[in-house]
Order: C-alpha cells, then sequence, then structure tokens
C-alpha cells in the first residue's frame, strides 16, 4: 500500500488485535500505520496523562504508580480494559491485606519475612495455575502486590498500613482514567469482532466438513487451527458480561454456539474416520449417505432422512454423526442472534479448560525458590535500593507463570526493559531536561508512549507483547514525582537494578524447574488416562457431555501446541492424539448411556467396563434392535449404540494405543 | 447555612466524603442496570457506554447534592 515502507510495513502490516470502527476508521492509514492503531495510541496517552495529573492533584506517594496501571490496562477494547480493571482491583485489595498480615507477624525476624513472602507469592502462583486469562492476573497480582507493599517499606513497617492505602488509591485513579478515557473515545467493543469471528469460524467449520465429505479425508492442520479458534474464543467470552448490560446473556448465548461447535468438530471426526477408513463392504451406502449430507450442508433448515440400516455397521456411527454435526450447526445458528441482541437466554454450559496439579506445583515452587533465591542474592550483594530490584524480580517472576511461553515472555522483557531504559534516558535527559511544569511533561511524554502504544497495537508476534511491557516498564523507571526530579544518579541506580531483575528472570525461567514440552504432555496424558478410566469405570461426574467435549478438545489444542521433544517425541505427540480420541468416545458411551433406562443400559455398561470391542458391539446391536422397534426413545437408543459401536471401532483399529491408554502404561 | 458533608471513619481512618458519595452511586448504579436491562436501554443510543457514564456521574451528583 502507498505509504508503507520497510519494517513500517512488516510490523504494523495486519494491525489484527484492533477490530478498526469501519465507519470511523475504514482501513485508512497514516504513515502506514492504520487509524485504529494510531487512536489506541492517543488514548492510551490521554489516560497516562489524566491519571498522572489526578494522583499529583490529590498527592499520592507513588503517583508513578498511577501511569503503570493505564500502562497495564492498556488493551484494544473496552471489555478487555474493564475485565482486567475489575481483577487488578481485586488482586490489589487481597495483596494489601496479605501485606499487612505478612508485616504484622514477621517483622521482627527478617529471615522468617522474606520465606512467608515467598510461601504467599507460591500460594498466588500455584492457583494463578488453575485459571487463565485475566483470573490467572489477578492471582498473582495478588502476591506481587505484598512486594510492593511489604518489601518496599521493609525498614518502616509502621508505614504498611498508609502505604497500603495508597496503592489502593493509586491503582483506583488509573484504573478510572483509562475506563472514562475508553468511553469517551470510544474505544472499540470486544462484540463486534467477537460476533464477526464466531460466524467466520461456523463458516469454515461448515466448509471443512464438506470437503471431508469430497475428499474422504480430513486435513489435521485444518482441524487443529479450527480446534484452536473454537477453544481460544473462551478468553474473549469470559469478558463479554464486563462490557454492556446485556453482556451476561450475550456470554451465555456465546457459550453455547461455542459448546455447539466443540460438538459438531467433534462429529466431523466421527465421520471423517468412518468414510476415509472403513469403507470395505459398505462403500455404496457411506457414498449415498455422505451425497444426501453434502445436500443437508447446503441448506441449514434440511434435515438428513438417513436409512442406515439395522445392523452396527459403519453407516450407523456415520450417520449418528452427521445427524448430531447438523442438529449442532442449527443449534449454533440460534445462538448467534442472541449474541448480537443480548436476547434473553438460559444459563449456558461452562468452558472448563484442562489444567494440571503437576504444572501448578512446579510454578509454586520455581516462584519461592526464586524469591528465596532472589532476595538472599539482592540483599547479601549490598547494593542500595535492593528493594525496587526485588519487587520488579517477584512481579515478572510471578507474571511469567501466568504467561504460556515463560522463556519467551523472559526474553520480550528483557529487550522491553532495554528499549525503556533507552526511551526513558532520551524523553527524561533530552526531551524534558529539567523541565517543571505539568504540560511539558505530558508532551514530553507523548513520543515514548504513542510510540510503544503503536507497536503494542501492531499485533506482532514479537513487538506486540515488547511494547505492552516498554509501556509498564517506562514509568517505572522514570519514577515521576512532584516536583520533578532529574538526578541522573537514580535513573542509572534504578535502571541497572531492573535491567539486574529481568536477567535473573531470564535465568529463574531456564534453571529453576523449566517445564519442557515433553512434560507437559506427559502430565496432559496422565490426566487423560485418568479420565479414560473414570469414563470406563462409571466414576460419577458432575459434567455434561457439552462440557466434557469442550474440555477434551482444549486438551487437544493444548498437545497439538507443544513441539515434539527428545528422540520419540513425533511419535509420543500423535499417540496422545489418538488417546484424546479414545477418551472422547468413551465418555460419550457412558453419557449415551447414563441418559438410558437402567435395565436397558445394563450390558452396554458391562461392555464399558470390560472394553471388550466384541461385548460392545453386541450391546450395541441389543440397543439398535430396541431403538429400531420405535417408541419415544428409539433416537436415543439409536444414539447409544452409535456411540458404543464408536468406541468398539477405535479399540478394534487401535489396539496398541488402547493397551497403553488403558494401563497407563506409556513410558 | 453551608453544606455539610457526611465523614465516614473506618478503625480510626477518615475516609473522604466523595469516596462513600462514589461507592454509594456505585452500588446505586449496579442496581439500575438490570431496569436498564428490560428496557433495551442499549439499543436506543449510538454510544451506550459514554451515556452510562453521563448516567453514573448524574446519580453521584445528585447525591453530593441531596445528602
Amino acid at each position: 500500500m502507498k505509504g508503507q515502507r520497510g519494517p513500517v510495513k512488516a510490523v504494523f502490516a495486519g494491525a489484527p488485535q484492533l477490530a478498526p470502527r469501519d465507519r470511523l476508521y475504514g482501513q485508512r492509514r497514516f504513515f502506514g500505520i492504520a487509524f485504529s492503531s494510531w487512536a489506541f495510541a492517543l488514548r492510551i496517552w490521554i489516560a497516562t496523562v489524566l491519571a498522572l495529573y489526578v494522583a499529583f492533584w490529590l498527592q499520592l506517594q507513588n503517583a508513578y504508580s498511577a501511569a503503570v496501571c493505564v500502562a497495564i490496562l492498556a488493551l484494544p477494547t473496552r471489555g478487555q480494559a474493564f475485565d482486567k480493571a475489575l481483577y487488578r482491583t481485586g488482586g490489589t485489595v487481597v495483596g494489601a491485606v496479605a501485606a499487612l498480615v505478612i508485616a504484622g507477624l514477621f517483622n521482627e525476624v527478617r529471615d522468617l519475612f522474606i520465606i512467608a513472602f515467598a510461601a504467599w507469592m507460591a500460594v498466588c502462583g500455584y492457583v494463578a495455575s488453575f485459571l487463565d486469562g485475566d483470573r490467572a492476573y489477578g492471582a498473582v497480582l495478588s502476591g506481587f502486590t505484598a512486594a510492593i507493599i511489604a518489601f518496599a517499606n521493609i525498614d518502616a513497617p509502621q508505614q504498611t498500613f498508609l502505604i497500603s492505602l495508597d496503592r489502593c488509591a493509586v491503582i483506583l485513579v488509573g484504573v478510572l482514567a483509562i475506563m472514562i478515557v475508553n468511553d469517551l473515545l470510544g474505544a472499540p467493543d470486544v462484540l463486534s469482532r467477537f460476533s464477526k469471528k464466531l460466524e467466520e469460524t461456523q463458516r469454515r467449520i461448515v466448509a471443512f466438513a464438506q470437503r471431508v465429505v469430497v475428499e474422504k479425508k480430513m486435513d489435521p492442520a485444518i482441524l487443529g487451527d479450527l480446534l484452536e479458534n473454537v477453544v481460544g474464543f473462551r478468553t474473549d467470552i469470559a469478558v463479554l458480561p464486563t462490557e454492556s448490560i446485556a453482556g451476561w446473556c450475550r456470554a451465555e448465548a456465546a457459550k453455547i454456539a461455542v459448546v455447539a461447535m466443540a460438538r459438531q468438530i467433534s462429529a466431523i471426526r466421527i465421520f471423517g474416520a468412518v468414510l476415509q477408513e472403513d469403507r470395505a463392504g459398505s462403500a455404496d451406502q457411506l457414498d449415498d449417505l455422505a451425497h444426501e449430507f453434502y445436500e443437508a450442508l447446503q441448506d441449514e433448515e434440511q434435515e438428513l432422512v438417513a436409512n442406515d440400516g439395522d445392523t452396527c455397521n459403519p453407516s450407523l456411527i456415520a450417520a449418528n454423526a452427521m445427524q448430531l454435526f447438523l442438529r449442532q450447526r442449527r443449534r449454533a445458528a440460534s445462538s448467534f442472534e442472541n449474541v448480537r441482541t443480548g436476547g434473553r437466554v438460559q444459563a449456558g454450559p461452562k468452558l472448563p479448560r484442562v489444567f494440571t496439579h503437576e504444572a501448578a506445583r512446579r510454578n509454586a515452587l520455581r516462584l519461592f525458590i526464586a524469591m528465596l533465591g532472589g532476595s538472599a542474592l539482592l540483599v547479601y550483594s549490598g547494593w542500595p535500593s535492593v528493594s525496587n530490584a526485588l519487587v520488579m524480580l517477584a512481579a515478572i517472576t510471578a507474571i511469567s507463570v501466568t504467561a504460556p511461553n515463560p522463556q519467551a515472555f523472559a526474553t520480550n522483557a528483557l529487550i522491553s526493559m532495554l528499549l525503556a531504559v533507552t526511551l526513558v534516558g532520551v524523553t527524561e535527559f533530552l526531551v524534558l531536561d529539567g523541565a517543571d511544569s505539568f504540560p511539558i511533561l505530558a508532551f514530553g511524554l507523548a513520543p515514548a508512549v504513542v510510540g510503544a502504544s503503536l507497536l503494542a497495537a501492531s499485533g506482532h508476534r514479537i513487538f506486540g507483547p515488547v511494547g505492552t511491557l516498554t509501556l509498564v516498564f517506562m514509568p517505572l523507571l522514570f519514577l515521576i514525582t512532584n516536583p520533578a526530579n532529574y538526578d541522573p544518579t537514580i535513573f542509572l541506580n534504578s535502571a541497572t537494578l531492573n535491567v539486574i531483575s529481568v536477567i535473573m528472570l531470564f535465568l529463574i525461567v531456564k534453571v529453576v524447574l523449566p517445564t519442557s514440552d515433553d512434560r507437559k504432555r506427559f502430565w496432559l496424558v496422565r490426566s487423560m488416562h485418568r479420565e479414560f478410566r473414570d469414563a470406563l469405570t462409571g466414576t460419577p461426574i458432575a459434567r455434561s457431555l457439552d462440557e466434557l467435549i469442550f474440555r477434551d478438545l482444549d486438551r487437544e489444542s493444548q498437545l497439538n501446541a507443544l513441539q515434539p521433544v527428545g528422540k520419540d517425541g513425533v511419535k509420543r505427540g500423535s499417540l496422545a492424539l489418538g488417546w484424546a480420541e479414545l477418551t472422547s468416545a468413551a465418555w460419550g458411551a457412558r453419557l449415551a448411556l447414563a441418559g438410558l433406562d437402567p435395565e436397558v443400559a445394563r450390558n452396554g455398561r458391562v461392555a464399558l467396563a470390560e472394553t471388550d470391542p466384541a461385548r460392545l458391539t453386541g450391546a450395541a446391536a441389543q440397543l439398535l434392535s430396541q431403538g429400531n422397534a420405535g417408541g419415544n426413545r428409539s433416537e436415543e437408543l439409536r444414539s447409544a449404540a452409535a456411540a458404543l459401536a464408536w468406541l468398539a471401532r477405535l479399540i478394534e483399529r487401535h489396539p496398541a494405543d488402547f493397551a497403553l491408554l488403558n494401563k497407563g502404561s506409556w513410558r | 447555612m453551608s453544606h455539610r458533608f457526611p465523614e465516614l471513619v473506618i478503625g480510626g481512618v477518615l475516609v473522604a466524603p466523595f469516596i462513600t458519595y462514589a461507592f454509594v452511586a456505585l452500588g446505586l448504579f449496579l442496581l439500575l442496570r438490570p431496569v436498564l436491562r428490560l428496557v433495551d436501554f442499549e439499543q436506543i443510543f449510538v454510544s451506550p457506554p459514554v451515556v452510562l457514564l453521563c448516567i453514573y456521574v448524574m446519580i453521584l451528583a445528585t447525591l453530593i447534592v441531596l445528602f
């Protein structure tokens, strides 16, 4: 495009994170950068200046923290900023109370104080490992807020209460500044982008189903991409309730749409596998079925009148999966309207994620060791103002726990810190150079804040996170005070300690209990083994099939994202994906039987517990004959028969996979 | 006669009257949300966030003037 040049074009070409408000900005660009990105940068600068002005006016002690708060809440949409602001406020209050308790109980004994603080950080890290998005951030924030309040005043514990109040006040100022600016300057909503993406994903799922029917094979790359998309909606849904008055209804409707899409993907895999692998003996029947299904896919209202016979053959499994697909497509389509309008809906299913205890324990232990080791090193180094470095170390180590890839986060943090030191040095000593009026400070900050915001808004894989972190680090290095202080010694001291903290983080994530992809895969597979056994043995579970299928897809998406590690990493990866399919099939059979009369389902339950394919097929045939006999539950009986037949087929075709998963002897 | 602002003391800490007003206004605003939801309030305006912010400010100002 005209106006885009060299690296600018490369970094800002897409700006995918920002949903441009078409009426307002269109696709227009200024200096090769989308107008929506400029608007975002302008909002962040105005909010930063407003927060600093109010914090100075209220004579709050650490006024620069208000600017840090604005930087942390610098997110492209109102909903995201609002949701994070809620957890930031809640986490700050919990952390302030924890700081008061720790300072009150252990102030006399310095070693115990540090151990108690490290233990509190570990607890917060453990809790955060079972959460995602802003909830996880809120949990770790409770941990490092205690560090900010208690460590910064380790030599003056009598000040802890006042500092806690000051900290809460300054956070509230930052939160209000960004929220008011976002509201008044028309920050985009999550809803418009989310709604479009939801419907687009549904179209892609139908297109994929058509392709599977035509080509009689599944492209794992497209399947993996669809999985990632569907599971990823969870983050956007979490922020919908805070964005508007009808947000709760929209979120519940969106959950229904997302689980309906998850079940469609699950159905595609079943009929895709049957069409691809089970053609021997029933090719004509399957082709007729596929043709009828293809026709039904063209018209949303059309039903599948499949004649799937009276026997437990592959056609029964495929027809059942195709009917399920069409039903779930209609369910998703009816939810889209409610997402757009916010119409009244019943509470939707939960969207559970898979978190492993092993990962949580490791994260907690890493935080504990890092805090103890870091504190000891910095205390015994004898440097001045080491508490500042400890606070920074606590904050970034805690946040690294919530990052999908802690090592990438540490690298980004190091680049950002060096960039922030440069920008603050230039702004403080070349641009402002001793100026002491607020308007000059405001305009002097503009280039650095706008530049970092533009990087953050670029959506680039590396520059995006670096921009966000630079925005956060700049006020921490600048330490803006009223009256202004331009002492180069303070700047150099602060910059050195902060850079050392980030280098320590870099070493911690590399050395202290790093979690390899192979280990993550092992934990996920172990959780899968437990759930597979639960499904077979009839262990009670309080989740619906919708929720179980979403959770299985989430686990599979996590497995897909892991890189093959070690000699047989690729083999292990593909084995794990096969096991995910077996686990889903086992739950499908178990819950299909749970919906039937216990007497009718007895044979099926016994066959499920024994996991003998012949008995499973026999039980399926019995259910099918009862279903074919008519009655008001014939649909459910036929579905249960198909679920048992599908599990029997998987066990028969992949006996080695099944044996490994069933015994839990995959290592 | 000059306006007397109510003062709130929690555990010996004097809380500024504005904070009390702000939190009471927030409570009233949250109570009002279900009513606004019933009348499809957001459908009426081009920019609902601005209108909601204005409503909050109006509640706050009314509290300050009346109490």
